[in-house]
């Protein structure tokens, strides 16, 4: 039993880095209708950047709000550049055009910071011996990526439910041609919704790089399950994302522990198809709704 | 927006894509055997000898990771000892008059683009050998090809057996490979935990299972009778915290661990640092590098136990590494001295030796003859001399225990290095080599 509760914090653990990452997915798709495959591209991007900044003030929250408002500006000049052109082309330009980013950031990245994995501070609150619940061990980080991953939810919840601007980006990434005529900036609005994603998925690296380490491909593998995790949980909610995150957590936890560890993660992504089969929409996903 | 189906659709083509990739990792071998099998040039040995030869010049090529690609970190250092070598000794008017014409070719890491680089140093640059690949998927994609086309593979750079399993003729390993070298660990943890309980760690892949493999042939030298257990992590994931707990769950006394660079930092910090345990840990020789140090923390690492195959960066008080150092900072001076440039030297050097050897008459017959018949071979960070035969195509048959080892003099400036303890442990297959005779002027060539 000690095992089996041991295990499933480490599968929340494990869940909470794929979740955050699943978040700011979730946020891009759902002000923008857009699948941002250089999610993890510019996260990592961003956390080369607060290395940067920490390098020349070894202050850790300092570099850390500084490269959130980087982190905003590269939001949007991204979307004015790359997205704009081709947002009004077939839905599958604009993913294409993130799949051609991915390999864009990356090189830069590689010709900037070289590819040789980079230590990367932990703030000192994630410092320390690890926190026990009951039986279990869990480290302080995954504690606080965590407790970041809820506290973004409800900013994003809060964001989108109860503010007017938030009201408008639903609207324009439900019907741009609707969302305009009743006077909505629907550029902007589209733009704000990759400067939103951008800061979270700096938030994410920056929490994951002590534990990833800082390199080029540091998100490739993390990327997978948060795409998977953002399926799961219906690519549309920010809810379902962190479930989503931190089902593939357990289930890859669980499947390693009782089943065998070379299989950890055939197992986990059998079980999400399976979900997928009964719920196509994931977990949390809304039914739209289309007239015909 | 999509559509409702075209959600589901999406949704479901992102997680078979996801599994794809994930799956891919592991299984490029079928694609690296297709790139490397179906070739209809004509081939063979005794084909094109002399292709790369001119009287003023030898034209070598390398296989290594140059962009696009965290790898890149590993091939970058590599090529610019490889060329300071080669600038130092074509300085000296080069090996019977032949200045060495060196080619970097960019693999990325990746089996299709080392098919076609390697096709474009073959075919295009016409070379006359190849040296120091690195990557073992990489390679598979076009070892078969050199061997059909007769062109000498010299000192391939991953440990895998495959490449002297069975022996070619043109086709040189360079690393102890990871079976012995995993018997060589798993004999020291034998030797120093009889009795108690072994928990493996391996990556779920021919690097990780050989290196399993060797841990257990060990452990049977030895004589030692150990429970065990094994836990194997996919070399797509670097946080390895779940299988380090699982281990510890399961109450084992020690760890042997064959991982990447970045799993085996992130196994040392989840150890001591998520899970506060001291557990010993033994690892691959691939992570004794000053990197794996650096990531895991130096308070993390300390006290873990690996291998090295030759003299160190950081030992300067040793004539070879002297030599090296001037040598690099003369010729590739944007360098920096450490294991990997010390690598890339040390493996020109030992082609240079076997350009020597081959004498004035040189075709890709000669080389690889004078390649076998290495006898009291030593270069600059040798620990042994190493002798070679028709049969033992792998130069390095040496290993010596290494232990993390933190300098803490300056309290604000610790050192690490991987400090040397025991004696070496040789297993030379060629026993009684016969040297051979030196071909006229052979004394009068640099080295």
């Amino acid at each position: 039993m000690d095992q089996f509760i041991q295990q499933f914090a480490t599968g929340l653990s494990t869940g909470s880095l794929y979740a955050i990452i699943a978040l700011a997915l979730v946020l891009i798709y759902r002000s923008t209708g857009i699948v941002n495959f250089a999610q993890g591209e510019m996260a990592m991007f961003m956390t080369f950047t607060a290395w940067s900044v920490w390098n020349w003030d070894s202050n850790f929250w300092l570099a850390f709000f500084i490269t959130l408002i980087i982190a905003a500006a590269f939001g949007a000049l991204i979307e004015l550049v790359a997205l704009r052109p081709v947002e009004s082309g077939p839905v599958l330009n604009p993913i294409i055009v993130t799949i051609g980013l991915v390999l864009i950031l990356d090189s830069l990245a590689l010709r900037i910071w070289q590819g040789q994995p980079k230590p990367f501070p932990s703030p000192a609150m994630f410092k320390g011996a690890p926190l026990s619940i009951g039986p279990a061990d869990i480290s302080r980080t995954n504690v606080g990526v965590f407790c970041m991953s809820l506290l973004i939810m409800a900013l994003i919840y809060l964001f989108f439910n109860k503010t007017k601007v938030g009201l408008a980006m639903r609207a324009t990434a439900q019907d741009r041609v609707a969302g305009s005529l009743v006077g909505i900036r629907v550029g902007r609005m589209l733009a704000l919704g990759w400067v939103l994603s951008s800061m979270v998925g700096a938030v994410a690296g920056m929490l994951l790089a002590p534990t990833l380490f800082l390199s080029p491909t540091m998100m490739a593998g993390a990327l997978l399950f948060a795409f998977a995790a953002a399926v799961l949980g219906g690519l549309d909610s920010p809810v379902g994302a962190i479930v989503g995150g931190l089902t593939m957590g357990v289930v890859q936890n669980m499947a390693g522990t009782y089943i065998g560890s070379n299989i950890d993660i055939t197992v986990a992504f059998v079980v999400i198809i399976a979900i997928l089969l009964v719920r196509p929409r994931g977990l949390f996903g809304r039914k739209a709704i289309q007239r015909v | 927006m999509f559509r409702p189906k075209a959600l589901a659709l999406l949704s479901l083509a992102l997680i078979l894509l996801a599994a794809l990739a994930v799956a891919g990792c592991g299984g490029t071998d079928q694609e690296a055997e297709v790139g490397g099998a179906k070739t209809a040039i004509p081939a063979g040995p005794g084909v094109g000898e002399t292709i790369g030869v001119t009287d003023t010049s030898v034209k070598i090529g390398t296989l290594l990771p140059m962009s696009n690609t965290t790898a890149a970190a590993w091939g970058v250092p590599l090529s610019k000892g490889m060329k300071a070598y080669y600038d130092y000794i074509n300085d000296k008017g080069g090996i019977y008059g032949r200045k060495i014409d060196f080619i970097v070719g960019d693999t990325q890491y990746t089996p299709a683009v080392a098919s076609e680089t390697a096709r474009k140093l073959v075919e295009q640059e016409g070379i006359f050998a190849i040296q120091g690949s690195l990557g073992t998927e990489a390679h598979m994609a076009v070892y078969k090809y050199l061997e059909e086309k007769g062109i000498p593979d010299m000192y391939i750079l991953t440990g895998n057996t495959i490449w002297t399993e069975p022996i070619s003729h043109n086709r040189f390993a360079w690393l102890v490979d990871y079976i012995d070298e995993g018997r060589i660990l798993g004999q020291y943890i034998g030797k120093n935990f009889d009795g108690k309980k072994l928990g493996i760690l391996a990556q779920n892949d021919d690097f990780g299972k050989e290196g399993e493999k060797g841990l257990k042939l060990g452990l049977e030298d030895a004589g030692a009778k150990m429970e065990m257990t094994t836990q194997y992590y996919d070399a797509t994931q670097t946080d390895v915290t779940a299988q380090i707990q699982r281990l510890r769950t399961d109450n084992v006394d020690v760890i042997g661990y064959y991982g990447m660079p970045a799993q085996a930092a992130s196994g040392f910090k989840a150890a001591r640092e998520t899970l506060n345990w001291d557990v010993p840990i033994v690892i691959t020789g691939v992570d004794a590098v000053e990197i794996v140090g650096r990531l895991a923390g130096y308070d993390n690492i300390e006290g873990a136990v690996s291998v090295v195959y030759g003299h160190q960066a950081f030992e300067s008080d040793w004539p070879g590494i002297q030599e090296y150092t001037e040598i690099l900072a003369k010729y590739a001076p944007d360098a920096a001295m450490d294991n990997l440039t010390l690598t890339g030297m040390s493996l020109s050097e030992a082609v240079v030796s076997v350009l020597r050897q081959a004498g004035r008459d040189l075709t890709r017959s000669s080389f690889l003859d004078a390649a076998e018949s290495g006898c009291n071979v030593v270069s600059r960070a040798s620990l042994v001399p190493s002798n070679m035969s028709a049969t033992d195509h792998r130069p390095t048959e040496v290993e010596q225990y290494v232990r993390a080892t933190v300098d803490r003099t300056d309290p604000n400036n610790p050192k690490f290095t991987w400090k040397p303890f025991g004696d070496l442990i040789t297993f030379e297959s060629t026993k009684d080599c016969k040297e051979p005779t030196p071909p006229a002027d052979f004394d009068a060539q640099p080295q």
